[in-house]
């Protein structure tokens, strides 16, 4: 009852001309950087930070909350529309979206990642409101053999990700592997495999490497088939049917609340929830067989998940000031700036200012669905744009995202080697999906893994004796076993209509 | 040349197989740090390794086959020539952006892009080029203050 109470009052202060008016800019501009593939709310945040300092905490607040969850709404637009995933977290939107796109559903599949987005964010905000004091404890048992088995029950999903060939798709992991390997090593800050770069030391992103893999190799693709219109679908739809929306809405729960319950992690990377929840939707799916040839129910869980774990990472945030992300840091920075040590005592001494933001959070979700939804037919439309017009605006806007985001003119490279990469994996039917699996979760997997040792002096009996390890690495197991059985039910399916076709 | 999967199994496996023992033999200069239980050597090494094996597997699986496997989707001579122009457009841009600066080569990629690619006349080109690099300089420069190369336009920052 304290709760709705609270948030009752929260919802009156949220609702002031004043705090409206900044949790729409802060909408705007969250939808802005999201649709704009390599800026992400981190930077917009942090650009923001200098003009938030002439307000009032409560509207300076709102304001880059919502871009940070804003973000997320716009970051569906460009994997949809042209293959390019801003980050990692929205790769297996790219992977389905794009072919959505491709078929002429684009249309619908944006606006079913708008309303999942609105739906499972929706989900975390009132997971952040009536669980958060119950679930805040979570994040403080996570611990280096906690984040080992989670980022093990990650690499499991490249038995699930890898397509026709379980062989290939390692092999793409270890190329990712390896390529995160590359640079500092993370605990004793020894240089690997730099062969004397000074570059190579700071090691290899993987936006770069994502944009090449997707959005590069796209260009050289459809450059050399002289395609006049990346569209392949004579009949073309604007926005999703009622069909479609019953189709995902299941899809969109789940994702929710796996979203909201990784969110409570501190440091996990949106791209394990991202990759966990495509897994997930594709053993629950009617039709696990429109997997990687569009498939609308993962583009909803994918961005529902996105949106669910960014409500949940306010929960660490506010009960311990604890950041899950680097944009979430940044707007510590911002209540740190007003003197507000968000934490226990923040919520018994200004519980008005964090309810105000909470009930924001609601307001800020409705926002962006109204702003989203008409927005859909318009962007559904560039995919109208011919192919020589479209493909170079792709390839500026790729290498300006690349570049912005450490101002080096090295991930540029990066960025058209894994293109011309990306280009052979597709020729040689290499997956690409476990490839950036691997890179994204090799860092935090060896650091875990280094820092548990260093806990336990050296003895691999932490990753056992400890039950959050346990059970992430009974579900890696689980997975592996399930995934193994259920690609050789897919074979045995495909010999069979093979032969009855003969 | 590389002309079916098998081939390009046995192609792409050799050539896994080789990354691998490169970073696996570059694995044994890295030097010991100090606070680790493992050296910092292990995980490079054993994913050398490991690309070593399976870069081999999928190699002599390619060369025991005994079906060819379907054709693999190369282009034809003219689409080889169009994939390096595009490749090479590109080289240009990523080379150029220093001296250059960003907006002066997205509006020499965009034109020349689209002139070639698309056969349009140099007026539309153009016209697309300034357009794009136009909403570039607005959105990018001034509005989310980026700092991007600017070249001899460095007075528009």
């Amino acid at each position: 009852m304290e709760a709705w109470s609270s948030l009752l009052n929260g919802f009156a202060a949220a609702l002031t001309p004043y705090n409206l008016l900044f949790a729409l800019i802060g909408s705007i501009a969250g939808t802005l950087v999201g649709v704009l593939p390599g800026l992400g709310p981190t930077a917009a945040i942090a650009m923001l930070l200098p003009l938030a300092s002439h307000l009032d905490p409560a509207p300076a607040i709102i304001m880059m909350a919502a871009i940070y969850y804003g973000a997320m709404y716009g970051g569906s637009t460009t994997s949809i529309l042209v293959n390019i995933p801003g980050e990692a977290s929205s790769v297996p939107t790219a992977m389905e979206g794009y072919q959505l796109n491709l078929q002429g559903r684009g249309g619908p599949a944006l606006g079913i990642s708008a309303l999942a987005s609105f739906a499972a964010g929706t989900m975390g905000v009132v997971g952040l409101t009536f669980f958060a004091p119950v679930l805040s404890r979570t994040a403080l048992a996570f611990g280096p053999p906690e984040y080992f088995a989670l980022t093990f029950l990650g690499l499991s999903l490249v038995v699930s990700l890898s397509g026709r060939d379980l062989g290939k798709g390692l092999l793409s992991a270890l190329l990712g592997l390896l390529t995160a390997a590359i640079g500092l090593d993370p605990l004793t800050g020894v240089a690997r495999l730099t062969f004397g770069s000074m570059e190579l030391m700071a090691g290899i992103d993987f936006v770069p490497i994502i944009m090449g893999l997707f959005a590069i190799s796209e260009i050289l693709t459809n450059a050399e088939k002289e395609t006049k219109c990346i569209l392949e679908a004579k009949r073309i739809e604007w926005l999703p049917t009622w069909q479609d929306i019953k189709d995902t809405w299941a899809a969109t729960t789940r994702s929710g609340v796996i979203g909201f319950l990784a969110g409570l992690i501190p440091g996990c990377s949106p791209a394990v929830t991202s990759f966990m929840v495509y897994d997930l939707e594709k053993r629950f799916s009617k039709h696990p067989e429109r997997f990687g040839k569009g498939a609308m129910d993962a583009v909803a869980a994918v961005e529902g998940s996105n949106n669910a774990t960014a409500s949940g990472g306010f929960v660490p945030l506010f009960a311990f000031g604890i950041p899950s992300g680097p944009a979430l840091a940044v707007l510590l920075g911002g209540f740190l700036m007003y003197g507000l040590q968000p934490g226990p005592r923040l919520m018994q001494e200004q519980p008005a200012l964090l309810w105000t933001i909470i009930a924001s959070m609601y307001i800020g979700n409705v926002m962006l669905l109204v702003l989203n939804l008409p927005l859909v037919g318009l962007w559904a439309r560039m995919a109208l744009i011919p192919f020589p017009i479209l493909g170079p605006m792709i390839a500026v806007f790729t290498l300006i995202g690349a570049y912005s985001l450490r101002h080096s003119f090295f991930d540029l490279w990066i960025s058209l080697i894994f293109g011309v990469v990306g280009y052979l994996m597709r020729k040689f039917d290499f997956p690409v999906a476990p490839m950036v699996l691997a890179t994204v979760l090799a860092k935090l997997m060896e650091t875990s893994f280094m820092q548990s040792l260093v806990l336990s002096k050296g003895s691999p009996l932490i990753f056992f004796t400890r039950p959050i390890s346990i059970a992430f690495i009974v579900l890696t197991a689980v997975s592996v076993v399930s995934g193994t059985l259920l690609r050789r039910k897919a074979r045995a399916q495909q010999v069979e209509l093979e032969e009855s076709d003969s | 040349m590389l002309k079916t999967k098998r081939s390009g199994n046995i192609a792409s496996g050799i050539i896994l197989a080789i990354l691998g023992l490169v970073a696996a033999w570059a694995s044994t200069s890295i030097d010991e740090g100090a606070g680790g239980h493992l050296h910092p050597r292990t995980f490079p090494m054993l994913i050398g390794l490991l690309l070593v094996v399976g870069g081999a597997a999928l190699a002599v699986s390619g060369a025991v086959a005994k079906a060819a496997g379907e054709p693999i989707d190369w282009p034809d001579e003219k689409g080889w020539k169009l994939w390096l122009i595009a490749l090479a457009g590109l080289v240009l841009f990523v080379g150029l952006s220093l001296p250059l600066g960003f907006l002066v080569c997205s509006f020499l990629f965009i034109a020349a892009f689209i002139r070639y690619f698309g056969r349009y006349s140099l007026p539309v080109a153009l016209a697309w080029a300034t357009g794009v690099t136009v909403f570039i300089y607005i959105v990018f420069i001034r509005l989310l203050d980026l700092t991007l190369p600017m070249g001899p336009l460095g007075f528009l920052a």
